[in-house]
């Protein structure tokens, strides 16, 4: 008997141990479903956002690259210059700028009556400081800045900015419409990395279990393109099936990365439709040039030679990606054609390689090969294509596919592999956020040095001058890519968005950023 | 050998499930072994220009193709050879590092040995598995080995716990109790035990793990810690498919009926087995 | 009986202890770099300032050291990728996974429960033979197929269930079927074999002798019968529905344990992993230990065994 009553113990424990929990939690949720916010999408006034990207939640924007972050602090932060549609700049939280006599010096007058969502007011104290600190060494946008820059503060909303090197910085007016302006305050306490306290039409209210809730700003300061929606949630989530399978509900609005085979499936669902576009991304097989064989020019050019690219682009990728033919992605704003840059040739690539002194691959060790899976789209089955085009000219080679940690790891790793695939988003929309991290030495992750290159690229960055610029980039910056041969673009990136049909004001800008703002449901 | 063969054709006869089982891991086994004769193309090569063929349209490819255009009835048959490497492996070391433990430990029990060693047990145990399998796979790398010990240390625990438990119960009946007297020792008394108790009770359940080694192969396979390419598993052809499950679904879905049917096919064994062996159950 | 329980928690702190040990050298030993995941594409100074407010430059030993000392102090570190301590992310995220086990667990006993009696019952008869198929099916087939199909028809065709998120119960129930469904199989499967051992067995055989009715028999002498190894399945089961609760999470998106962890050890989120782990053994030690204890009260030769306890 008192065996049947332990043995029954037992089970209830289990049972209520569960089943108790479990029935506190359907009155917790009751209470929260009703407070709007946290409610799921189907309520009128709330945008739901699917990410492909994880978070993280150090929020400082000069702290990282990672996409995802700045998809959001696009709309969290503003910019002292805005870029309308046709690509020419506009004032933003600043109305005016104009460089002063010594041609490097540039004056910027902030807007008066522009407010932080803490409440404090925008000064030039804000710019200066926002400036200097995106410039700092420890920076993760220095690199594309160029160089460090020094502000002084002339009034209370003039202020000037300028390099430290003295010399004309080429993409500084691109850098100031990218880059997000920071509170003077946030900067000096050290709280950048625990909230995000923008001026932008949006302001961050918290950051739980993968997903950004977001709420419209009512101080915003430009009134004609505040948020149409009161709230919007960012949620990341991983898997691209679930990603649609939400649209389809109905339980979010707008999916970032829909897969290339799920397109059929859209297009099969009246209630949903696609969009593409070119964005400023390319993806590279990357050479570790200081490893082995890859140190040798001709081999890695006898490799580029070897990649099928059209059959990648044209067949494993769909048709949703282009063919590259520049350094730079076709919605750069340095693209030019680069002249003589490899294409498909197998017979080349033997001919490369016996010229190295490796006929047929003989005497070649075994190429190490990473690449990510998780990542970006598509890259294990084009690795896998790349292995068995290299194996044709008779280059052994061991591909590793790796998760994305362990993978980006080795991006950066000087000694992890020979080679590697990436592709970069151009999160700030200038060529040098690619060239000087590239190809600049010692590359970043393929750790080449070439003075020669370094050369142009220091020229190339001074050039104030669009037109003068591009012609620079691509007739004496190109040419030594070619030669060089340090990274082997293979084509750029065409992403495809899903979204419900009645989502109005969608507009994807080639540095993949989306003004949330705009959004609206009918 | 006449005589045995004779006995296991009865043995068949009266267990028509059992031989159903035998008949298909028998075939898939052929299929595994002699896969270079057998699979109708080259699983490696491919040929984008024909990916995603559906199934039974090109008899060339009788299962379709996956996205770069490789023939999946040969990858699939391919694949067999490495999973079952992979699980046959984990499975008889979960199986021989489990009874050993088990059976010392049940032999010392009480003492600082069992302690000892059910610690470890416990640590294995409490440690959520999934996370092991992640950290040990990104440690040791994706290969056949390190994927047969990764999945040999996640089934060895329950292996020592249940012989252990069964030596403690065991340990005094009449027949150990009978040895000892007779001046046995403890190798000797151990040794008598597994004979007696340990195969027996452990055949009807190397089936089921063997089933579940398989499922579990896959799932690493569909997380991305599966086998490296140009290895091929029945979970790695099934990962593969994952992101073209709602729309190619075959990719993942003709792979997965074999699975099914592979693990239909054990549980059948491991039943009649366990009926068989199981003094329980034994009229 | 009070000592034995003591005795079993000691120990159970023991293996705590060295599952963090071995999770804190494991995790430092695998390739990956937590500042550079944080960081992205970023230059070397960035990373560097990372690690170093991240305390990751000092020698592994010394970390260790800082660890334990913080976990006296009750802290059990700070995810940087969450912005917030473990306690806390930990804190945030339970729910949504109790809640998913609160609907899989229960129905997954009580099912695997009824049905592997029934099939024991209806011994090689066409209930046995159904239930005893779509145990074998539910067991075989993979969670994540299962899942996308579930997402597919429940959700999209017929809209009768979220697909992703956490918005209530609502959105654990498709997540917590495809928990369940492997789990009831194995049980019934389990409760099947046994019981039809157990209605052998003498005491039941001599039980119906004595003119004690079937149903009675049934349950008060075979059913009880079953219980340790049924106890035994559903401890070592709850191992294996942890782990796939980390994959099930990631398909629907649900924001419970099971995500953070997957997403802990994809981005190397050290102490975000060693605190989930040390949850997950301290959960696990807890339920075996009173599965043991249960075993005392339930199985004589074990009480025996046990030194008489």
């Amino acid at each position: 008997m008192k065996r049947k009553l332990a043995l029954m113990l037992v089970l209830m424990m289990l049972v209520t141990l569960f089943g108790g929990c479990g029935g506190n939690e359907e009155s917790d949720d009751g209470t929260q479903a009703s407070q709007g916010a946290e409610g799921g999408g189907s309520d009128s006034d709330t945008l739901v956002i699917l990410s492909s990207g994880a978070f993280q939640g150090a929020w400082d924007p000069t702290g990282n690259t990672i996409l995802s972050n700045k998809h959001l602090e696009w709309n969290v932060f503003d910019r002292a210059i805005h870029k309308d549609a046709d690509g020419n700049y506009i004032p933003g939280v600043c109305e005016s700028w104009e460089y002063q006599e010594d041609g490097y010096t540039l004056r910027l007058k902030v807007r008066e009556g522009v407010k932080f969502h803490d409440g404090s007011d925008l000064t030039a104290e804000d710019v200066a400081a926002t400036v200097e600190w995106t410039t700092r060494p420890e920076s993760a946008r220095v690199s594309d800045w160029g160089c460090q820059f020094q502000a002084n503060v002339i009034d209370e909303y003039t202020v000037d900015i300028w390099p430290e090197t003295e010399t004309p910085v080429a993409n500084l007016i691109d850098m100031l419409a990218a880059d997000a302006i920071l509170s003077a305050d946030d900067i000096e306490n050290g709280t950048l990395d625990t909230t995000m306290n923008g001026c932008g039409p949006y302001k961050f209210v918290k950051y739980e279990n993968e997903c950004c809730y977001l709420e419209a700003f009512e101080d915003y300061w430009d009134t004609e393109n505040a948020a149409k929606m009161q709230y919007c949630e960012y949620r990341y989530v991983s898997e691209p099936a679930t990603r649609l399978a939400a649209l389809q509900t109905g339980e979010a609005h707008l999916i970032e990365r829909v897969d290339i085979e799920q397109v059929a499936q859209i297009e099969a669902d009246d209630s949903i439709d696609y969009t593409t576009v070119d964005v400023d991304e390319q993806k590279y097989m990357i050479f570790k040039c200081t490893q082995d064989v890859m140190q040798e020019e001709l081999v890695r050019q006898a490799i580029s030679y070897a990649i099928d690219r059209e059959t990648i682009v044209n067949d494993i990728m769909g048709g949703y990606a282009v063919l590259a033919d520049s350094y730079v992605s076709h919605v750069n704003n340095m693209y030019a054609p680069a002249e003589g840059m490899p294409t498909y040739d197998p017979e080349r690539a033997a001919e490369l390689l016996a010229e190295a002194g490796y006929p047929g691959g003989e005497g070649l060790p075994t190429i190490t090969y990473v690449t990510s899976t998780g990542f970006y789209p598509k890259t294990r089955e084009y690795a896998e294509y790349i292995v068995s085009n290299l194996n044709d000219i008779g280059i052994d080679v061991e591909l590793t596919v790796m998760e994305s940690a362990a993978w980006e790891t080795a991006l950066y790793e000087e000694d992890s592999c020979m080679m590697i695939d990436t592709g970069w988003m151009n999160v700030g929309g200038d060529a040098n956020f690619i060239l000087g991290s590239h190809y600049r030495s010692p590359g970043r992750c393929n750790f080449s040095s070439y003075p020669e290159i370094d050369a142009v690229l220091d020229k190339e960055s001074s050039l104030t001058d669009p037109a003068e610029r591009l012609e620079c980039i691509q007739n004496e910056l190109y040419p030594l890519l070619v030669e060089t041969n340090t990274n082997m673009p293979l084509f750029d990136s065409v992403l495809i968005y899903g979204y419900v049909n009645n989502l109005e004001g969608l507009e994807i800008l080639s540095t993949s950023n989306i003004n949330f703002a705009q959004l609206s449901l009918n | 050998m006449a005589e045995k063969m004779k006995r296991f054709g009865k043995f068949c006869r009266k267990n028509p499930s059992f031989a159903i089982g035998l008949v298909i891991m028998v075939i898939i086994l052929i299929l595994a072994v002699f896969a270079e004769w057998i699979a109708p193309n080259d699983p490696y090569l491919n040929n984008p220009k024909i990916s995603l063929m559906k199934p039974f349209t090109d008899w060339q490819y009788p299962l379709g193709t996956d996205y770069i255009g490789r023939c999946l009835l040969s990858r699939m048959i391919y694949g067999i050879r490495t999973s079952m490497i992979i699980c046959l492996t984990a499975v008889a070391g979960a199986v021989l590092l489990g009874v050993g433990v088990g059976i010392i430990s049940g032999m010392s029990c009480p003492g600082k040995t069992d302690s000892v060693l059910m610690r470890i047990v416990d640590v294995q145990m409490g440690y959520p598995f999934i996370v092991l399998v992640i950290i040990l796979i990104s440690l040791f790398g994706q290969s056949i080995p390190s994927l047969a010990l990764v999945l040999a240390l996640s089934f060895w625990a329950p292996y020592a716990r249940n012989i252990r438990g069964s030596v403690m119960i065991q340990k005094d009946a009449d027949y150990i109790a009978a040895a000892r007297l007779m001046g046995a020792g403890k190798g000797r008394i151990a040794t008598k035990y597994i004979g007696r108790e340990v195969i027996p009770g452990i055949i009807p359940v190397v089936p089921m793990d063997l089933s579940s080694a398989i499922i579990i192969e896959s799932l690493l396979s569909y997380m991305g810690l599966g086998v490296q390419p140009p290895i091929i598993s029945l979970g790695s052809v099934m990962g593969d498919g994952k992101n073209y499950i709602s729309t190619n679904w075959w990719i993942t879905a003709m792979p997965g009926f074999l699975i099914v049917i592979m693990t239909i096919a054990l549980t059948l064994m491991g039943d009649v087995l366990h009926r068989q062996f199981d003094p329980k159950l034994r009229n | 009986m009070l000592t034995t329980i003591i005795k079993r928690l000691l120990q159970g702190l023991l293996v705590i202890v060295i599952v963090m040990v071995v999770t804190f050298v494991l995790l430092r030993l695998i390739p990956g770099d937590p500042a550079r995941t944080m960081a992205g594409s970023a230059g070397q100074e960035v990373i560097d300032s990372i690690r170093e407010e991240m305390g990751l430059n000092d020698p592994i030993p010394i970390q260790f050291v800082n660890y334990i000392k913080n976990i006296f102090r009750g802290d059990l570190g700070y995810s940087y990728f969450n912005r917030s301590d473990v306690a806390s992310v930990i804190a945030g995220s339970y729910k949504a996974t109790l809640v998913m086990f609160a609907l899989a667990l229960p129905s997954a006993i009580i099912l695997g429960l009824i049905l592997g009696i029934l099939a024991a019952v209806f011994q090689n008869k066409w209930p046995d033979k159904l239930i005893s198929s779509l145990s074998v099916l539910f067991q075989s087939m993979p969670n994540y197929w299962v899942a996308i199909m579930l997402i597919q028809i429940v959700s999209v065709r017929f809209n009768l269930l979220p697909s992703t998120g956490y918005s209530g119960v609502k959105s654990a129930i498709l997540p917590a079927i495809v928990l369940g469904l492997p789990v009831t199989g194995t049980f019934a499967r389990n409760v099947r074999v046994n019981m039809l051992g157990s209605m052998q067995q003498n005491f039941a055989k001599a039980a119906r002798a004595r003119g004690v009715p079937r149903f009675k028999v049934l349950i008060g002498y075979s059913f009880r019968n079953i219980l340790v190894p049924f106890l035994t399945l559903v401890g070592s089961q709850l191992g294996f529905m942890v782990g796939n609760c980390l994959l099930i999470e990631n398909i629907f998106g649900y924001p419970g344990i099971g995500l953070q962890t997957l997403n802990a050890i994809l981005r190397r989120d050290y102490y975000l992993v060693q605190g989930l782990v040390v949850m997950f053994s301290i959960i696990f030690i807890l339920i075996n230990t009173l599965i043991d204890i249960s075993y005392l009260y339930l199985d004589p030769r074990i009480r025996k065994a046990q030194g008489g306890l």
